[in-house]
């Protein structure tokens, strides 16, 4: 892991408030590809550059944004089978990528905020070329009762 | 006992009010805002017994509630629940009339800890 991004421990401790549930997160070797990543954050820093990403792939998307207001695994899991995230779970997905920011405040320094959470067809051609950089943690998690998700967390 | 959260984020403000009753505080009244102006308007009208505030937010920062706050007399008690962890601000919040700093992100047991000796 890099030291410019978050350690496994902090997004597990981050990712089990917001869920509140004990979630579990656990490093893994390919990063998402550009097909896989359904959901992308950006961060900007106060001069309003990207600085940080979190991509997500649809089963993450669906678990977190569902288990953020307790909204039924099996509607999260089923939407996530369709290929789909219903607006009611992306809007709950805005908010989990909102309160995600945190996670950046150490490990870069100074204060980020909240760019944009757009679907990977609605991206910015500034947030597309970010999106190469390797510098990043994968992991996938596991949030009880949903569908585990994989993210990548991405430092510019 | 009435507790007034103030945060900008909604999610945040239903993880908190998650967290009291994973904590056992089964019996607060939650009431919310979503910054500080918004929560002074709400200390006049509800006066909660307790305010959990965040500190960085829009219109006006979690600290300059409390000296406004402070500045106008009130003494109802307000703790940070906070992603800034350096030990400037925690003592600038403790200096300014902060009762404690929780900070994000926090555990229901966290909330415990600082919460109880509140409810004595």
């Amino acid at each position: 892991m890099s030291a410019a991004l978050p350690g496994l421990t902090d997004v597990t401790h981050l990712f089990t408030m917001l869920f509140g549930h004990e979630t579990a997160c656990k490093a893994r070797k390919s990063p998402l590809s550009r097909q896989e990543g359904a959901i992308v954050a950006s961060y900007l820093d106060n001069c309003g550059e990207i600085k940080r990403l979190i991509s997500c792939d649809i089963a993450f998307a669906n678990s977190a944004g569902a288990a953020l207001s307790a909204i039924p695994a099996g509607a999260a899991n089923d939407a996530t089978k369709s290929g789909e995230v219903p607006e009611n779970i992306l809007a709950n997905l805005l908010e989990v990528m909102n309160v995600a920011v945190n996670l950046f405040t150490e490990s870069f320094g100074g204060r980020l905020e909240l760019g944009s959470v757009s679907r990977l067809s609605d991206l910015s051609p500034e947030t597309q070329a970010a999106l190469a950089s390797i510098q990043r943690v994968k992991l996938d998690v596991a949030i009880p009762r949903y569908d585990m998700g994989r993210v990548d967390l991405i430092a510019i | 006992m009435k507790v007034l959260i103030v945060d900008d984020s909604k999610a945040m403000r239903m993880i908190v009010r998650r967290s009291l009753t994973q904590a056992g505080f089964t019996n607060v009244q939650a009431i919310e805002a979503n910054n500080g102006v918004e929560a002074l308007q709400v200390i006049e009208d509800q006066s909660p017994d307790l305010v959990l505030s965040d500190w960085n937010m829009p219109e006006m920062k979690g600290i300059d509630l409390l000296k406004s706050l402070r500045a106008a007399g009130r003494k109802v008690t307000l703790g940070f629940i906070t992603s800034e962890s350096s030990p400037e601000i925690h003592q600038q919040a403790v200096d300014s009339g902060a009762a404690f700093v929780i900070v994000k992100p926090f555990t229901p047991a966290a909330i415990e800890h600082a919460l109880k000796p509140l409810m004595v």
